[in-house]
């Protein structure tokens, strides 16, 4: 028979050896083997269609360890990077998760947020997923010490039988505590380190509080502080004046024992008024309100253990500090007599306050915090 | 005053820099330009590889060395402070003096967002100064005090490489957003290619084992041919006798008037 004519096929097998029958059951017997090794591989294979009981993620809740009250508004505004926890999912199994959602609640603090919706997070996949809590502004405004409160997460998605809930404590510092550098003690090699938060301090500018606004108001009366520097400047000298004419006095901070070394208890301007008495960072933060409060651009300027307030005039540009904590009269005088006159005046302590930027300028060891910036980057007066 | 415990820790890391720079912060203000390389390779599931090279006048690269050499957390601190807490892997830092160069390296999973499906890189404020479809590269100047670097208001010269994965599609700049957005492919179960073609693996070998099980069968239950015994050897065959025939086939002698050989059955 011809060997290219396959029909015959089974002819030849049925007119073939004994040697050749082995020769192709052993052949056959291997390939079914195989055949049937990969079917039975195939067919115990995971299904690739989706199913949510595979789903297998690892998810990490980290929370601040302190939180700035007097800064609670920045706290609340995810275009801030100032997140009070953070959840990192990670998906390590083989099938996407579909629809996790995640919420948080701080304490009593806050309700439930309405919380972010993932769609779809993919096998090897990792999301961060902040909380920005909106904080209960009158509950805040009653933390006067350190006060610890737990911050809860829950989160679900589909395959989940119900959802899980994590919970971190926290610290929320009292309203008036100020952490000048959350950077751990190791880590502060530059000034700018030891005022890592500095841009905080601009949430405890407030001109728009009724008592400051009113204080400023009457110092600065009948002057068109927007308009000419004379008259910015004469109201910087007023508003000195008028602490000084209110019995304000220069005192050493109080202890911020519960807040550790880096801190600082800050009193809000009204605070400051009305307890006629302050820190240089005190009596730097209400110079500043007051100048806001009349339309002078302000700052405070942070040299090494100071705090002295500057003005920006609205013709020139041209800036002016003031040794604020020499509205003290008899504290200058005792301490300092050798640098001013009796009297003490504003000019004086005008041109002292020069001398002292002027050096720490060219010492590189200045931060000028500017509240009108901070304000429109979201740290927002608290009150 | 600020209290005295900041005052003393102010004064002792002045006191260190002043050591350790000499005239490293009075030279400050007119430090050159820092020229810095980010390069970023996102892959398909949004992680981000950075490598950053910044790159020195030789000035303030001996000073960032000395201060590096005392204080080894200089260079990462920013990094891992507590804005960044669980989000940077596998930090590396790297002096490079030929170059006077830093070179930090590390990864940050889940760096491109993805809500919806679309992935999101945030953080690039101005278009792209060239645009390949997948690599972007963005060029921004700014100032950074001395949070950042060594020297107070250094002037940085950016240039922000981003390369996507080779998957990602519409890939553009959003200005709206400041971010760069793209599209992959839908999400599927990981379990590999064996598992997408499962019902297609699973009827091909399913086939093919049935059909070599029934040629095994057939093969099996074929007889085989029994193979005729070679006559014995003998004595020198005698001449063939005139008037006799034999079978052509297997030798045998026929019988006169048959068809067939009554041996082997092959026609005479």
């Amino acid at each position: 028979m011809p060997s290219g004519r396959w029909w015959l096929l089974p002819e030849r097998i049925t007119a073939m050896s004994n040697r050749l029958k082995l020769l192709l059951v052993v052949v056959l017997c291997v390939l079914m083997v195989a055949s049937g090794g990969l079917f039975i591989f195939s067919v115990t294979r995971p299904s690739a269609a989706y199913d949510p009981s595979k789903v297998r993620l690892d998810v990490k809740l980290l929370t601040r360890n302190e939180i700035l009250t007097c800064a609670y508004k920045v706290y609340g505004d995810n275009n801030q990077d100032m997140w009070v926890a953070k959840t990192i999912i990670k998906n390590v199994g083989k099938m996407p998760a579909r629809n996790f959602k995640i919420s948080y609640k701080v304490g009593d603090l806050t309700e439930w947020n309405s919380g972010e919706t993932y769609a779809e997070i993919r096998p090897g996949q990792t999301v961060r997923d902040y909380c920005f809590p909106p904080l209960n502004q009158q509950k805040v405004e009653a933390i006067t010490t350190k006060t610890p409160v737990e911050l809860t997460v829950r989160y679900d998605y589909d395959g989940l039988k119900e959802a899980e809930e994590e919970s971190e404590k926290l610290f929320l510092l009292g309203k008036n505590d100020f952490v000048f550098t959350s950077l751990k003690e190791a880590d502060i090699i530059t000034f700018a380190d030891n005022f890592d938060n500095y841009r905080f301090i601009a949430a405890f500018i407030t001109p728009n509080e009724e008592t400051t606004k009113a204080f400023a108001n009457a110092a600065a009366g009948g002057l068109e502080t927007r308009a000419t520097d004379e008259d910015a400047i004469a109201a910087f000298e007023s508003a000195f004046e008028a602490l000084r004419t209110h019995g304000v006095k220069y005192i050493m901070e109080p202890s911020g024992f519960w807040t550790g070394g880096a801190s600082q208890y800050v009193q809000y301007p009204k605070e400051t008024i009305e307890r006629n008495s302050g820190t240089c960072l005190d009596l730097a933060i209400t110079m500043s309100a007051m100048m806001e409060a009349v339309g002078v651009k302000s700052y405070v300027a942070l040299i090494p253990g100071h705090a002295i307030p500057v003005i920006e005039t609205p013709q020139s540009g041209d800036t002016y500090a003031i040794e604020s904590t020499f509205l003290d009269k008899d504290y200058a005088v005792s301490k300092h007599g050798d640098v001013v006159s009796p009297d003490v005046t504003a000019s004086e302590c005008i041109s002292l306050a020069k001398q002292e930027l002027e050096k720490a300028q060219d010492d590189g060891t200045i931060i000028y915090i500017n509240p009108e910036f901070w304000w429109k980057e979201g740290v927002m007066p608290s009150w | 005053m600020v209290k005295a415990r900041r005052y003393f820790t102010l004064i002792a890391a002045a006191a260190l820099l002043a050591v350790l720079l000499a005239a490293g912060l009075t030279h400050a203000a007119e430090s050159p330009t820092v020229n810095e390389t980010y390069k970023v390779t996102v892959d398909t599931v949004g992680d981000g590889h950075v490598a950053d090279t910044i790159k020195y006048s030789k000035d303030d690269y001996e000073a960032i060395k000395k201060v590096q050499s005392k204080k080894r957390g200089f260079l990462t601190r920013r990094y891992t402070d507590e804005d960044t807490t669980g989000e940077l892997v596998d930090f590396n830092t790297d002096m490079m003096d030929d170059s006077h160069s830093v070179v930090i390296t590390y990864d940050k999973p889940g760096m491109a967002y993805s809500t919806k499906g679309d992935f999101v890189l945030y953080g690039y404020s101005a278009k792209p100064k060239e645009d390949s479809g997948r690599t972007f590269t963005f060029e921004e100047t700014s100032t950074v005090n001395s949070e950042f670097t060594l020297f107070t208001d250094q002037t940085f010269k950016t240039t922000s490489v981003i390369t996507l994965p080779p998957e990602a599609t519409s890939a553009h700049y959003d200005s709206a957003d400041k971010a760069l957005k793209y599209n992959m492919p839908a999400a599927k179960a990981a379990y590999g290619f064996w598992s997408d073609q499962k019902v297609l693996f699973s009827v091909i070998f399913g086939i093919l084992f049935l059909a070599f099980a029934a040629l095994l069968v057939f093969v099996y239950t074929r007889k085989p041919v029994e193979v005729a015994a070679l006559p014995a050897p003998g004595p020198t065959p005698e001449a063939p006798q005139a008037g006799h025939k034999f079978c052509e086939q297997c030798g045998s002698k026929l019988t006169s008037g048959e068809h067939f050989c009554t041996n082997c059955g092959a026609s005479a």
